[in-house]
């Protein structure tokens, strides 16, 4: 305490009686410092365990940290990964400890954050190998062997597979305003647009293919399906569902297209529903990703699966149902006529008898609730056949749905009654097995949507009929799995998934990835890289040598640069979809008349759909094989096998010289001798040091990881066609055009491929088969890992 | 209901309806292999059930025809005929955004014959002494 003269007595009692803390602490600091330091430091070298006395050590404490008291073992496990020793890796816990519920979800928790799962995720995972698409964990194909079992579902049961990462995108303004600006996205040539007057409505679900904006037809997104709210407002509603791997593209063109600014704080990223907001134009946007469940059925058995999985509900019971109905009176009339819809298609026996692609909206029970016995309901006489009962002219309001509400799809997913309690009230309430308790009818109804897919195979498509109809099923979040276990339960027993879906699409000869949209763009991108990574895998004698099989792009889908080579001077390429020119084209090539093919842009791909007759076959599952354009004597020498039934190919590719085969080698022996020599440097380090050292030394690791990286980039390089070359006269026949995708096709019996050709590819092919008269123009075809020229039939697909 | 509009490119039709689905009844289509549609029927006829119903329409009515004579030559089966009329479904798409779906009903012939083992009705009547023999078909 300092005193100070010339205060007065009452200042200086004060001043003896209160102390500055700051000054006070600033005065000390460097003896406060040094005390600081002295209890955080230990003086001595001995670690913790070596501190304790006597009667508190124990044998192996410095090796079983569970031998020391509890509030020193933190400060012990500090120390000795300090003093580099290394610390053991934790020992995995036991099966039981991790299967413990709690523990179990934890487990799900984190890996969820990688990738969205699906509802039915733990369902699938049990049953299919599930990969990483697109942001989600898709179900990618069974581990049963069910490839043709899918087919005879189609065919003839029912096939049902979870597509509810397909993603929605909830668009809202004035209709003149969304005609007008949607109308730049889409056009005409491709059939109905987005606002077409059929589908305004909202009876029917529609398909589309979307561009970016003014650009067609360049720069397609994707395939996209939609439907409108059913109002009589002017102000209109669209869902529009995409294929996951466009969403962001679609999302972000949208908002471009409206010029819609979110309305959330762009901080917090755990936002279920993002909103974007134009309120010039009053046009919203909101995500509803990961927000609606999408089932789809297909196969003649789907309508009885769907008739008897779900029940209307009773509006009579005081559910949300109730309430709903009195708030909106003009909901209550178009309820009556959806109940009296539905049973009018407990009576027909399949989807194609209901009005194409119509939408159908229902308030069903809690689908737990329906536990009729179904084993013997399942299949009965005229289930999967055609009754002949038609369904066709719907009455709009049949597809007004709550579903459409936000507020109200929240409520049912947070007053859902979970499984346990729903469990507990069964135990306790239920008396007869297999019959609904009377508490179960006070469950709350969910809404869902039925949307009717029928003739969607491609348009001259006539032998496959029927083929791929089913129906679509959107429910709520939160209803997911117990609606997909009921539906199961009541038939639908053959499951797909992506590569299921794949053959469904096959089956009905349409190219969901087409290579010009986002989508197919980044599906070819994922096979490329799969397929080199496969290829890399194999020993190299046993990989295919491109350069000798004068193959130059073995991975991907050259057209930009095939184009490029047919007509000089183009930048970008698109896939023709104005349906007059396609019919145009198809009549014809079938019918190999004239066609004026300045109509068509010299861009354009055309796309084809190709068979063999003849019972030799296109290599199955090869993608990225070649179309080439025949020369008269292979027209001729196909006439002559056709005529002599000889199954032989038309042309073998002669063995192309592989001038890197030389460079190869050289470099491996290079990069051997290398590998060698400084394996031998270190081995006659380690022996000096031997030399000197009483102790056993080890011989110093290796510090070549770059230099093999290096190498093995290398020699990829070497062993894959170089980018340079040619792709139009990359083998003996010009090449015209590419196979997207072959595989077996169960209708025909008989391998297929859709593929692409140039426009002036097309044109050469037309001009040399006008020297043959009434013959059908025919492509070569060769995969990737053949040498073999084999004829293909083809025509136009659209 | 519209006519206008209807080119050959979007339109397409439904699947017929199969209103009998006993295991004994067979639809004949154009596209099947013949040789394989008779060899069905005389499997099921050969069976404990010994009769087949064979169903077609339109232009497989031919067909159908065909096959129970060939089924009565070779192998000495009876027939018995009749025909129906049935309603088919046919989808027209629209082509333009202003145009609405339409669809177009029409009738079809069809034929249904049954084919069977004339020896059940001989069995009832007084051929009853040589069962054994007409069974060996």
């Amino acid at each position: 305490m300092s005193k100070e003269k010339g205060e007065s007595m009452a200042d200086k009692k004060r001043k003896s009686e209160t102390i500055n803390i700051i000054r006070h602490v600033g005065d000390r600091l460097t003896e406060l410092k040094k005390i600081y330091n002295d209890v955080n430091t230990r003086k001595s070298e001995m670690l913790i365990h070596q501190l304790l006395p006597n009667h508190i050590r124990r044998r192996g404490m410095s090796h079983n940290p569970k031998r020391l008291p509890k509030r020193y073992r933190a400060a012990h496990i500090n120390q000795m990964q300090k003093s580099g020793l290394e610390n053991k890796p934790k020992k995995r816990p036991s099966r039981k400890y991790r299967r413990r519920p709690a523990n179990l979800m934890k487990e799900y928790c984190r890996r969820k954050l990688k990738n969205v799962w699906l509802e039915t995720h733990i369902w699938h995972a049990k049953r299919f190998k599930m990969k990483d698409l697109w942001g989600y964990k898709v179900p990618y194909s069974s581990t049963n062997k069910r490839y043709r079992a899918s087919y005879k579902a189609i065919k003839s049961h029912c096939l049902i597979q979870d597509i509810s990462y397909y993603s929605c995108i909830e668009v809202t303004g004035e209709l003149p305003i969304l005609t007008e600006r949607l109308s730049k996205i889409a056009s005409k040539d491709c059939g109905l647009t987005l606002t077409a007057k059929c589908y305004l409505n909202g009876t029917r679900e529609g398909q589309a293919t979307v561009f970016k904006k003014d650009s067609y037809p360049y720069n397609a997104i994707a395939q996209i399906s939609f439907i409108w709210k059913q109002n009589d407002e002017s102000r209109k509603t669209i869902w529009i569902f995409v294929h996951p791997s466009a969403y962001k593209e679609l999302l972000k063109e949208l908002i471009e297209l409206f010029e819609t600014v979110s309305v959330q704080n762009l901080k917090s990223t755990l936002i279920r529903n993002p909103k974007y907001l134009n309120s010039a134009i009053n046009v919203e946007i909101i995500e509803l990703k990961d927000t609606l469940n999408r089932y789809r059925l297909t196969g003649p058995f789907s309508n009885s699966v769907i008739t008897k999985t779900f029940s209307m509900a009773d509006k009579n019971q005081n559910t949300w149902l109730k309430t709903y109905i009195n708030d909106n009176p003009h909901y209550a009339a178009s309820y009556e006529q959806q109940v009296a819809i539905y049973d009018s298609l407990r009576n027909t026996s399949s989807a194609f008898e209901y009005q194409t692609s119509g939408v159908l909206s229902l308030i069903v029970t809690d689908p737990r609730t329906n536990r009729l016995n179904a084993q013997k309901i399942f299949r009965t006489q005229n289930d999967s056949f055609n009754s002949g009962n038609y369904v066709l002219n719907i009455p709009k309001t049949a597809s007004c749905s709550p579903l459409w509400n936000k507020e109200l799809r929240d409520e049912i997913f947070k007053t859902k009654l979970p499984n346990s309690e729903l469990n507990k009230l069964r135990n306790e309430k239920q008396l007869l097995p297999a019959v609904a308790a009377p508490f179960e009818k006070t469950l709350q109804p969910i809404p869902i949507i039925l949307i009717q897919r029928g003739h969607l195979s491609s348009l001259n498509d006539r032998r496959s009929n029927n083929l791929g109809d089913g129906w679509d099923i959107i429910v709520p979040a939160g209803y997911g799995l117990s609606t997909w276990l009921s539906l199961i339960k009541f038939g639908a027993r053959v499951v797909a998934g992506f590569e299921e879906e794949n053959l469904i699409m096959n089956e009905m000869k349409v190219d969901i990835f087409q290579p010009d949209t986002v989508m197919g763009i980044k599906e070819y991108e994922r096979i490329g890289i799969d397929e080199t990574e496969k290829y890399f895998k194999k020993p190299p004698n046993k990989r295919i040598n491109y350069r000798k099989f004068k193959i130059s792009s073995p991975f991907s889908l050259p057209f930009m640069k095939l184009i490029n080579e047919w007509r000089k001077g183009t930048d970008d390429f698109y896939i023709l979809r104005n349906k007059s020119l396609l019919n145009e084209l198809n009549v014809a090539v079938h019918k190999s008349t004239d066609f004026n093919f300045d109509k068509i842009d010299s861009n354009a791909l055309i796309p084809i759909f190709m068979t063999n007759n003849g019972e030799y076959r296109m290599s199955k599952d090869c993608n990225f094989g070649l179309i080439c354009l025949p020369r008269c004597r292979d027209i001729k020498r196909a006439l002559e096998l056709d005529y002599t039934k000889t199954k032989e190919p038309i042309l073998i590719e002669e063995s192309g010289h592989d001038e890197t085969e030389g460079m190869r080698k050289n470099v491996r022996f290079n990069h051997k001798k290398l590998l060698k020599r400084l394996r031998n440097r270190r081995v006659k380090a380690k022996r000096k040091l031997q030399a000197v050292s009483e102790k056993f030394v080890k011989i110093q690791k290796s510090q070549t990881k770059d230099m093999i990286e290096k190498y093995f980039k290398d020699m990829c390089d070497l062993w894959l066609p170089s980018k340079s070359s040619s792709i139009r006269h990359q083998c003996s026949r010009e090449v015209i055009g590419y196979i997207s995708k072959s595989y077996f096709r169960f209708t025909d019996g008989k391998v297929c491929a859709i593929g692409y050709l140039t426009c002036d590819g097309l044109k050469a092919l037309m001009d040399i088969f006008k020297k043959f008269k009434k013959l059908k123009p025919f492509v070569l075809t060769r995969a990737t890992n053949s040498k073999n020229y084999f004829k293909a039939n083809f025509h136009v697909n659209f | 209901m519209s006519s206008n509009n209807r080119n050959r490119q979007d339109f397409k039709k439904r699947k017929p309806p199969k209103n009998f689905t006993r295991p004994n009844d067979v639809y004949i289509t154009n596209k099947t292999d013949f040789g394989a549609q008779i060899n069905k029927c005389i499997k099921i006829l050969n069976s404990e059930v010994g009769e087949v119903f064979i169903h077609s329409i339109g232009n497989a009515i031919n067909r159908a025809i065909n096959l129970a004579l060939k089924l009565e030559e070779d192998h000495s089966f009876k027939y018995e005929v009749n025909t129906s009329t049935i309603n088919l479904v046919d989808d027209y798409f629209p082509e333009d955004d202003d145009d609405d779906f339409s669809i177009q009903k029409r009738l079809n012939s069809c034929i249904h014959i049954r084919i069977y083992r004339p020896y059940l009705l001989a069995s009832e009547d007084d051929n009853k002494e040589e069962p054994e023999k007409l069974i060996k078909i």
